[in-house]
């Protein structure tokens, strides 16, 4: 039983994560139509920056706005860089330069801190533990965790509302469903495209500082599997679809944390491989959103 | 394998006797809520050396193209090739069977040379003869009179020797029609589907294609079925025609019989053929 | 001949050459394989394991790491594609298999897992790796002018109307695709046999990054683009070695900058030819390519 809750909890803050990079994703696929592999490295940054900050000024929540913002401008530097001069090539050139973009990023914070070792945040609030007694289990979890979740829950709804409400959204959702149509009825294309990639790397970047914060240490390349199952969350569920990702990352979340709770934990990544391999082979077009799989 | 005409009986035509070279029945293609064809057949007799399919764009000509070289596998309808059914055969199968085509604009493997994109083709399946006696090639292994073939084909065409070794960037576009067509002639093919092949051929030229497509209809004993755009290209070549509009089949018959008829005057110009302006 | 350090970075670039040749496969046929990492760690164990344990003899191991690995490229791939996997989901596809190889390595006690694979006969050297890699790329030259490198280039250039003309799409593929794997597989097999020690993390994403991104810095069109662009940016992260950690920072870097200048890479089917009939008219052979492109021949 108690085995059963801890793995719950986890499963909610594993799943968060997964769920604010996959929202990132779903974004920047349906909207570019590129295979984008940079997110990992941008949200590498914003964790990164997040330590200086938490150091400097011990309050999780500047860190977590001095992460998003960093991020952000670091995804938009890419963007422009990386993405908007290659994208009208096959679709395997944009991927070469975002992943040359992603090591660049990586690289740079490895030789810059610390030698590439891990680093740990220092001490927050957020490492405090809470233990729940139900019965004779005692699970417990960090409040860092309950945050996790709850600043996902936050920045989803939050992102919902812009991509419905505001005139950025529509933007969107107009490019989304068609570039030259968006063009034709006066929206900047490559503006939207920008912007897009900046909110899904505000995302990123969040979700990389809170989940510094909830473990023991980062490094530049953390990030890297977190991101390679999200785009397979992401292709499962169908691209351009934002609950499905969010119900995609929180259900792989729970996955992987049930396969460890039971399992060993070392063959927690094997498992969520093992789906992916046979959820790509029994549904390649993915569940829910459009059929933009194919077209990539 | 269903028998693919039932007036089996004798006529004066005896055409009629044996099964239609190529016949469609109720082929309809719906992709996803589009529909792009509606319940279309025709047949394609012995006594048919050229025919055409004509129709204003999007009424389906290629999507039929498309059925009838297996691209596209029909929602409910079948094929027979001399009456037997090969509705939904795989395309690389279609070819082997002697059905080729050629595309809308020029589609040459840019990085082959003129001889190479005719011997891919050429290699890949047996010529009529072996085809007749049953033999099939798989696409991997040369046939062995495949380079001959490709020859031959080039020559029919009488594409210049000079230019065989080029690539089809340097092609006048005249020499690249050419080229597609020696292609899909290489395999000595029963039927030969050419998609809108006049496009973008000044008048000249298009007598020259006029003469060719009528002298190799001649030369190699096939069926032509012709898609164009071009009236006067059509009436002048085809011995029956049929127009297609919005995906149905609108009518069927000799050229002067669709040139007076009302319904192919409204299809292409809106208005009836004697409708006051 | 050479120095010592000078022989093991060109021992060990004929093998990142022969990999590289192996991923250039499937790439140019644009389709993302990117397995890579996993068909070289199966060939590197795979020898490995025959030559240490069973005392099997240095070459005949290397051909069964090439065979196990094409194997498992040709099983990989028959799946993505008898589900028609998208161009995006079969990287995904093929990335969780070398992935999964990869983790399943690390805890296999067999293997040594992650403690590292050991004892390994040093039998690679410079002449093997660079005869292997010569002969390579002599097969590779006999393969584009053979039918199957002629399939292959027209797959490559317009794989929608090559069925239409008799040829098997997915059998062509599935061919030159674990032919691809073999190739990794080989080069795994002299790397276990060279490096002489084998850790499965080394067979990851930096290993799988290492090998495309300069392949495709140096063009797709041909197979030539693949090995230079994986020589030249191996000797210039080399020339920079002394400012130390520098080598993946120039890969990528000068792959981006290229990509962005030249999405094609450097070296192009117009640079081939361009190079070829140059080279044909100074030893004066009769050229195919006609000197003016932009000039039609006269009708």
């Amino acid at each position: 039983m108690g085995t059963f809750i801890q793995s719950l909890i986890n499963g909610l803050s594993i799943g968060s994560s997964y769920a604010l990079v996959a929202v990132g994703f779903t974004l920047i696929f349906g909207v570019l139509r590129v295979v984008y592999l940079t997110h990992a490295a941008v949200l590498a940054v914003g964790a990164y920056v997040g330590f200086f900050v938490l150091h400097y000024t011990g309050s999780v929540f500047i860190t977590l706005l001095a992460g998003m913002i960093a991020s952000g401008f670091v995804g938009m530097i890419v963007e422009i860089v990386a993405i908007r001069t290659t994208r009208g090539q096959n679709h395997l050139i944009p991927m070469v330069t975002s992943i040359s973009a992603a090591v660049l990023i990586e690289e740079t914070l490895r030789m810059t801190v610390e030698g590439g070792q891990p680093i740990s945040y220092p001490r927050a609030f957020t490492s405090d533990i809470i233990r729940l007694h139900i019965g004779t289990a005692a699970p417990y979890f960090t409040v860092g965790q309950i945050l996790v979740f709850v600043m996902t829950i936050v920045l989803v709804l939050a992102l919902t509302y812009i991509v419905q409400r505001t005139w950025l959204g529509r933007s969107i959702r107009a490019v989304a469903d068609s570039e030259t149509t968006a063009s034709l009825l006066g929206i900047r294309v490559n503006q939207t495209s920008s912007l897009t990639v900046g909110l899904a790397s505000v995302l990123a970047g969040a979700g990389g500082v809170l989940l510094a914060l909830t473990i023991t240490a980062i490094d530049p390349r953390f990030a890297d599997p977190l991101q390679f199952k999200s785009i397979a969350i992401v292709l499962f569920v169908g691209m351009g679809s934002i609950p499905g990702a969010v119900v995609g990352g929180y259900l792989l979340g729970f996955v992987e944390s049930f396969a460890v709770g039971y399992l060993e934990s070392s063959y927690r990544d094997l498992f969520a491989y093992l789906m992916m391999i046979g959820i790509l082979m029994i549904r390649p077009q993915g569940l829910m959103g459009r059929q933009a799989a194919k077209r990539v | 394998m269903m028998p693919a005409s039932s007036a089996a009986s004798m006529t004066t035509t005896g055409a009629q006797a044996n099964p239609p070279v190529l016949a469609a029945h109720d082929i309809s293609v719906r992709f996803g809520g589009v529909t792009a064809l509606s319940k279309v057949s025709l047949q394609i007799g012995a006594g048919h050396r050229i025919v055409s399919i004509i129709g204003p764009n999007g009424a389906g000509k290629t999507t039929l193209f498309n059925v009838l070289t297996g691209v596209v596998r029909p929602s409910e309808g079948s094929m027979l090739l001399h009456g037997d059914d090969i509705t939904g055969t795989r395309q690389d199968r279609i070819f082997g069977k002697g059905i080729s085509r050629t595309f809308q604009g020029i589609r040459l493997f840019e990085q082959l040379t003129v001889e190479q994109n005719v011997t891919l083709a050429s290699f890949s399946v047996p010529g009529r003869q072996a085809r007749v006696e049953g033999k099939t090639v798989s696409g991997f292994w040369k046939s062995k009179d495949g380079r001959d073939r490709a020859r031959r084909a080039m020559d029919q065409v009488e594409l210049p020797v000079a230019i065989r070794g080029h690539k089809p960037p340097q092609l006048t576009l005249w020499n690249s029609r050419m080229v597609e067509i020696a292609r899909a002639i290489s395999s000595e093919p029963t039927v030969l589907l050419l998609d809108e092949p006049a496009a973008g051929l000044n008048p000249v030229e298009k007598t020259k294609l006029r003469e060719l497509l009528i002298r190799l209809s001649h030369e190699i004993d096939f069926h032509l079925v012709v898609v164009e755009h071009d009236m006067n290209f059509v009436m002048s070549i085809a011995e029956h025609i049929w127009v297609l509009n919005f995906g149905c089949l609108l009518a069927s018959g000799s050229p002067a019989e669709i040139q007076a008829d009302p319904r192919v005057h409204e299809a292409y110009l809106g208005s009836p053929k004697d409708a006051k302006p | 001949m050479f120095s010592s350090s000078v022989q093991s970075f060109l021992t060990v670039q004929c093998i990142m050459m022969i990999a590289a040749l192996g991923h250039y496969l499937p790439l140019s046929m644009r389709q993302l394989d990117v397995g890579i990492a996993g068909y070289f760690a199966l060939g590197a164990y795979t020898s490995a394991i025959l030559t240490r344990n069973f005392g099997v003899a240095f070459p005949l191991a290397l051909a069964a790491g090439a065979l196990v690995a094409g194997a498992g490229a040709l099983l990989i791939d028959s799946l993505a594609t008898r589900v028609r996997l998208s161009g995006f989901a079969y990287a995904i596809f093929s990335l969780a298999f070398a992935e999964s190889l990869r983790i399943v390595l690390n805890n296999n006690d067999y293997v040594s897992g992650s403690l590292g694979f050991v004892g390994i006969a040093s039998d690679t050297t410079l002449g093997v790796a660079a005869g292997l890699l010569a002969v390579i790329i002599v097969l590779f030259w006999l393969l584009d002018h053979s039918r199957l490198g002629q399939l292959r280039t027209a797959i490559a250039d317009d794989e929608f109307i090559t069925p239409q003309f008799g040829v098997p799409v997915v059998a062509t593929k599935l061919i030159i695709f674990t032919m691809g794997g073999a190739l990794g597989g080989l080069a795994g097999g002299l790397y276990a046999h060279y490096i002489v020690f084998l850790q499965p993390d080394d067979f990851g994403f930096a290993m799988l990054i290492a090998l495309q991104l300069p392949i495709v810095f140096g063009g797709l069109d041909r197979f030539y683009g693949a090995l230079l662009g994986t020589a030249l940016l191996a000797c210039l992260a080399e020339v920079t070695r002394d400012l130390g950690q520098f080598r993946l920072v120039f890969t990528a870097g000068a792959t981006l900058l290229m990509l962005i200048w030249r999405p094609t890479g450097l070296l192009t089917h117009d640079t081939i030819d361009a190079i070829s009939a140059g080279v044909k008219r100074w030893i004066s052979l009769p050229t195919g390519v006609s000197r003016s492109r932009q000039k039609p021949e006269t009708p």
